[in-house]
């Protein structure tokens, strides 16, 4: 970057094409005095998806196809080659990138009296592979037969397809001697402070910033949305006296940046740490001025033999107080478990001793029968349940963003998620647990629990909650009017009610996030976790048009569908054989405030650790 | 004293007292008389004028009653019906006969059916509202107390006793009314 | 008076002093009916006028963008609409306890106040039904929905909820209090017919007073009915509050899942309907000079009334805190000791100062018997009820089962708007009461007063005079 900002400096520079990137934003564009270089390109063309800050210095702005809209390929690994074709015809007026390069080199070309065939970006596409991947393949058939077949599965796998036997991952050995090629750690001086800058798993550069849901997810750690802040740990917090939602002011040589305290338990007290990605100025309607941009503190390491290198974290800052307040937008304000029979945790050394250790709820909040006045109603079809296992479970927070692409689940802003409207259906609860400095952590995804004894039905006065004959509690919309009851009445608080019309802050081509399978909903009625009862109604209509019943695994709840670490298991309870019915038998297995007689259908497997000392969450210090 | 239609009818005689000791007294010598139909009138109920009428014990009770059995029954076959045999959801986990939970309504029904089953009796007891504008004096509700002697209706059976106005107005004012009038059917005295 | 030498001689209490006669009832309590309201009266109701025209405003507003505007949020489903609620069923119930309870204990001092008692349960009963409706998400599917009617697609309504049950307890007490208050109308509805000079007003009345005419026979019916619906309104009177009180008794939040919420809200809601009587009666006696009748002793007995069920109101919060310790239920102890020492600890010492402690100086009698301590001793006493249920309501909501759900209610300027509203409309309602209704209960009064008409005194009738039949 900075050998091309000398060079456009000093004038060498006729044409500038920026290709899905963004360097006005997402570098330490002031000290590469980025924006006076672009200003002595000529030409400067940018070729991006949507509006940003490089385009806002660009002379021509090129939109792209958006990645569902337009041909591609990829050759991720050495043995795998994928293809990328449009799965919607182009929204707006975009054309794609590859395609702009076709058109110029014909122009070119003619320029230079050159004739050149018109060629689109599809037909360069497949003669390319024709060229190459097929004839690597070496398949038998016409390419005809190979393009379709390729386009079909989408993959090329070339061992696969060649036959080979060969192994697919070659292992290599790890030299430990370099280990010491690592640089040398110096030792911190004590009085001093360093910053740390990392990348958010929302909004990772800011490439995310103008997607409302990305903004709004909640941070796995903070539980902060639509804002970054600055990270302090407990005990810099207390000597310098900072309470959570202090604005300081971060100073490091000549740069100044104010930002929002969040007090973060088991952050070194001698390092202060901040998101990048946020304080966009041309993200768009979303992403503008949410958030301070702390790129200006991104350092550039020069090095003698290598190209200079970005460098995130080590400057030494300094801290000062301002007065001012800002309202961070958590989702979550308390971080202990309070010792309530919610989480459970033991370590592997236990676990070994006996499994049946797991349980560690108190006896008392533990109720194995339950005097019962009358019968149960028996289930004899599907009946349908969940087990969460928290100790595979990361926090990511991917299951929120499906629920919420999956089921219609609007998007509040910051103003309501201040005062606690946010609607996610299921959430990511983050329990501290042990001492501030080196506190255990647990996530537990929360969504409703379809209880079989469910307090939120008995309450309802119009029977808009009711249970199905399959064990899910339903929501029914439509006769919904809004009392919130069912939401008080409901331990795990999992409802969420719609406080404003929020689906009319959807225009124009927003609109085309609804899942048509799912009802959006209007303010006034109350929503929760269905337990994709869509994608259920549909297995269930196609193994009736099989004949058959719905096996185990055909049918994937959005969250299960895509957690990375399979933490969410969905299934039939009623099928002994099913993966949910044998995770709920394990020893392991338990459910959240089962003393309250709920019999919810969500069993969480107990998080085991592979920690020396046993360290029961619920027990020990907490913190605001 | 001619029944035709234009001439008003006379609806009988009635004498004024000042004092309702009095007038509970006069009644009772009027309910030991031969007149068959009186009534008195007071500005507020006094205690004792129903034993000096010779008035039964008002029956309301038993419509009470009734009503209450017919409002209680009424409320369980309605929270029956509904949640055991027309549509039964299953809510909570609770039996569709929760009938611990349907006890609440069949009071408030029991309480609703009896109140206003009462009142409607009271009103169809006391023919309220009193459209025919059955006579009355304005001073009744000030502070005057009265005692109307009937006079016999238009049925033939009813003359048998004869009606003389001037004798029953003198035996009036013999019981201490101070004053005595005679009432003419159709509104005012 | 007439006194049998054998009988000890009983001297009635004095209800009505200053030497009244019948005719004097009929006019004072007639009089304001009949002339021109008094600038007082206007600029009262103008005022109560506008607040419930900001309230009704602001409840537009929120009507077309959504519940939003309000304060409430996950996991505050509830907040100051439903406080309201509870407190102006709650004030309700006063009134009938006065008109059926005092009259079942024969307590002929009741029929001084009895009459703007119970226009003061209708009203605040209307009053109270104004936020079910209107805190619901859809209010106009819910006014209508809530109700068993048959419709096409066979739907019924979940009567095992206390939001139902409500519905029913709310709505029989509201018909059977309108009841019970028109027929105790009707003879006095009689006396404003026959004084009135005006042929529409006569024609009114007229209709409204059924065509009564004081008949005796009528009158053995008529008592009958009003024992009967006396009889009936108290079972009534204990079984709504109860049922109010299980919209939060019978869900499982700490600090609502409590068997002495019935008994408990039923006194507190006799607490605060007596201060809220005192307070409204202290003004009518002055306004429409009917100290005579609303003597200084009735006023007595009601704070009497007042400390005695602020009294066990403040045993049921020592016996709540009691078994929530006693329970060992960790949910229990911790909703209480949020109470008084969490965030809104403010809110738990106004109540515990407002309900317990202020009424203690009616242990006094000089403090039951003067008009400037009973007055702000009742205000007070509401001021404290109000915030009992806010208590209630707001800290076992904020903070429940999950501590990851844990978060702050905060009213916002619609939430106290609109609650104004509410008593603006409160009082438009009873201001037009005491303009076109007696506000005393003329033909009881006569019944229970001793008058003295000059020529020798005539007590009300002694106990034993009827002659024997025959």
């Amino acid at each position: 970057m900075s050998r091309l900002t000398n060079e456009m400096k000093a004038g060498k520079v006729d044409a500038l094409i920026v290709y899905r990137s963004n360097p006005a934003y997402a570098s330490p564009k002031v000290w590469l005095g980025l924006a006076d270089a672009m200003k002595r390109v000529p030409l400067v063309i940018v070729v991006s998806e949507s509006e940003d800050e490089t385009g806002a210095l660009a002379d021509f702005v090129l939109p792209d196809h958006h990645y569902l809209e337009n041909w591609g390929d990829a050759h991720p690994t050495q043995a795998i080659y994928s293809l990328q074709q449009p799965a919607m015809a182009p929204i707006h007026s975009s054309r794609a990138f590859q395609d702009s390069l076709l058109i110029w080199r014909k122009a070119g070309l003619g320029v230079m009296g050159l004739a050149a065939k018109a060629l689109d970006w599809h037909d360069y596409l497949q003669n390319h592979w024709k060229e190459t991947v097929y004839r690597e393949i070496g398949a038998a058939g016409s390419f005809e037969d190979f393009w379709n077949g390729a386009l079909r599965s989408g993959v090329i796998d070339v061992f696969a397809a060649k036959g080979a036997s060969a192994p697919r991952v070659v292992a290599r050995s790890f030299k430990t001697s370099s280990i010491g090629l690592l640089p040398k750690y110096a030792a911190l001086k004590t009085d001093s402070l360093y910053l740390a800058l990392y990348a958010k798993v929302s909004l990772y550069d800011g490439r995310n910033a103008n997607n409302a849901w990305l903004q709004e997810l909640p941070d796995p750690i903070s539980s902060v949305t639509w804002d970054n802040y600055l990270n302090v740990g407990p005990a810099l917090a207390k000597k310098l006296d900072l309470k959570d939602d202090d604005v300081v002011e971060v100073v490091a040589d000549d740069r100044v940046m104010q930002l929002p305290v969040h007090i973060q338990p088991g952050l070194h007290s001698q390092v202060v740490t901040a998101a990048v990605g946020y304080g966009r100025s041309s993200a768009g309607r979303v992403g503008d001025h949410a958030g301070v941009d702390v790129f200006p503190f991104v350092q550039v390491a020069e090095s003698k033999e290598a190209v200079p290198s970005l460098v995130f974290s080590g400057q030494k800052v300094n801290l000062r107080k301002t007065g001012k307040f800002y309202k961070l937008a958590l989702t979550q304000w308390h971080t202990a478990t309070e010792n309530r029979p919610i989480i459970n945790d033991i370590t592997l050394a236990e676990y070994k001793k006996n499994p049946a250790e797991s349980n560690h709820t108190d006896p008392h909040l533990r109720m194995e029968t339950v005097p019962s006045l009358w019968g149960k109603h028996e289930y004899k079809g599907y009946r349908w349940g969940m087990a969460i296992d928290l100790t595979t479970c990361t926090g990511c927070s991917a299951c929120m963003i499906a629920c919420q692409a999956e089921n219609n689940v609007p998007v509040v802003g910051r103003d309501q998620v201040r005062v606690s409207r946010q609607m996610h259906w299921i959430k990511i609860d983050r329990y501290y647990s042990g001492s501030p400095e080196n506190p255990n952590v647990v996530f537990q995804p929360m969504l409703c629990q379809h209880c079989e004894n469910a307090p939120c039905e008995t309450v309802c006065p119009v029977l808009a909650t009711v249970h199905d004959d399959e064990g899910l509690n339903v929501q029914v919309y439509n006769r919904c009017v809004g009392t919130r009851y069912c939401q008080n009445n409901c331990p795990y608080k999992v409802r969420r009610f719609n406080f404003f019309d929020h689906w009319k802050s959807y225009e124009g081509t927003a609109n085309l996030v609804w899942n048509p399978d799912v009802t959006v909903r209007t303010r006034g009625i109350m929503e929760k976790c269905t337990f994709c009862v869509q994608r259920i109604r549909d297995a269930k209509d196609q193994a009736k048009d099989a004949g058959d019943r719905v096996k185990d695994g055909m049918l994937k709840a959005a969250c299960q569908q895509t957690c990375p670490a399979d933490a969410i298991v969905f299934g039939d309870l009623n099928d002994p054989e099913s993966r949910v019915a044998k995770m709920k038998k394990s020893p392991q297995a338990f459910r959240v405030l089962e003393v309250l007689n709920t019999v919810p259908a969500v069993s969480y497997m107990t998080k085991v650790r592979n920690q020396a000392e046993s360290a029961h969450s619920g027990h020990g210090a907490e913190h605001a | 004293m001619d029944n035709q239609a234009n001439v008003p009818q006379l609806a009988g005689v009635v004498g004024f007292f000042s004092d309702p000791h009095l007038l509970l007294k006069a009644t009772a010598k009027v309910r030991d008389s031969s007149y068959p139909h009186f009534d008195a009138f007071t500005p507020y109920p006094v205690h004792g004028m129903d034993e000096a009428q010779g008035l039964k014990r008002s029956p309301l009770p038993f419509v009470t009653f009734a009503a209450g059995l017919t409002g209680c029954t009424l409320g369980f076959m309605l929270q029956y019906w509904t949640s055991v045999i027309d549509w039964p959801l299953i809510v909570g986990g609770k039996p569709f006969n929760s009938w611990p939970a349907f006890v609440p309504v069949m009071f408030e029904c029991t309480i609703l059916f009896a109140g206003l089953g009462t009142v409607g009796a009271m009103f169809l007891l006391n023919g309220l509202p009193n459209h025919k504008r059955k006579a009355f004096d304005p001073r009744i509700t000030r502070d005057q107390f009265a005692l109307m002697i009937e006079a016999p209706g238009a049925v033939e059976a009813d003359r048998a006793e004869g009606f003389d106005e001037r004798k029953v107005a003198e035996f009036l004012k013999s019981l201490g009314a101070k004053e005595v009038k005679s009432v003419y059917s159709e509104g005012w005295f | 008076m007439s006194t049998s030498t054998e009988v000890t001689t009983f001297h009635p209490e004095v209800l009505v002093t200053g030497g009244k006669t019948y005719v004097d009832v009929n006019n004072d309590v007639s009089a304001p009916l009949e002339r021109f309201p008094a600038k007082a009266w206007w600029v009262c109701f103008i005022i109560a006028v506008m607040t419930f025209g900001l309230g009704a405003t602001l409840a537009g507003i929120m009507f077309v963008n959504g519940l939003g505007v309000l304060g409430l949020n996950q996991p505050n489903g509830w907040g100051i609409f439903i406080v309201n609620f509870v407190f102006w069923v709650g004030i309700g119930h006063a009134g009938t306890l006065i008109s059926a309870v005092l009259f079942l204990f024969r307590q002929k001092w009741r029929t001084a106040i009895n009459r703007s008692a119970e226009a003061m349960t209708i009203f605040a009963v209307m009053t109270a039904l104004l936020f079910p409706v209107i805190h619901t998400g859809r209010p106009w599917y819910a006014a209508i929905w809530l109700l068993p009617y048959p419709n096409q697609r066979h739907l019924w309504v979940n009567f095992r909820s206390p939001l139902l049950w409500d519905v029913f307890a709310v709505g029989t007490y509201f018909t059977i209090s309108l009841t019970f208050w028109f027929v105790g109308l009707i003879p006095d509805l009689a006396t404003v017919r026959d004084r009135a000079k005006n042929s529409l007003r006569k024609t009114i009345y007229t209709v409204l007073s059924l065509g009564w005419r004081g008949s005796n026979k009528n009158w053995s019916h008529y008592e009958s009915t009003y024992m009967i619906l006396a009889g009936l309104s108290t079972p009534l009177v204990l079984s709504v509050h109860s049922v109010v009180s299980f919209d939060f008794a019978t869900s499982n939040l700490p600090g609502w899942h409590t068997t002495i919420f019935p008994p408990y809200f039923v006194a507190g809601a006799i607490f605060s309907g007596f201060a809220m009587v005192v307070t409204l009666l202290v003004i009518a006696r002055e306004v429409f000079k009917l100290k005579d009748y609303i003597t200084l002793n009735h006023l007595e007995k009601m704070n009497k009334i007042i400390m005695a069920t602020g009294m066990i109101v403040g045993y049921a919060y020592s016996c709540e805190f009691f078994i929530a310790w006693y329970s060992g239920s960790p949910f229990e102890r911790f909703a209480f000791i949020n109470r008084a020492f969490g965030p809104y600890w403010w809110a738990y010492w106004i109540m515990v100062s407002c309900n317990v402690f202020i009424p203690q100086v009616f242990w006094f009698r000089k403090a039951r018997r003067s008009i400037p301590i009973m007055f702000v001793v009742s205000l007070f006493v509401n001021i404290g009820m109000w915030f009992e249920r806010f208590v209630i309501v707001v800290t076992s909501l904020h903070r429940d089962f999950l501590p990851s759900n844990w978060k702050y209610y905060v009213p916002t300027w619609f939430d106290w708007g609109i609650t104004l509203g509410s008593f603006g409309w409160f009082f438009i309602w009873f201001l037009l009461f005491c303009r076109v209704l007696p506000v005393i209960a003329m033909a009881e009064v006569k019944g229970v007063m001793n008058v003295d008409e000059g020529d020798g005194s005539h007590g009300p009738a002694p106990l034993k005079e009827v002659p024997a039949h025959g």
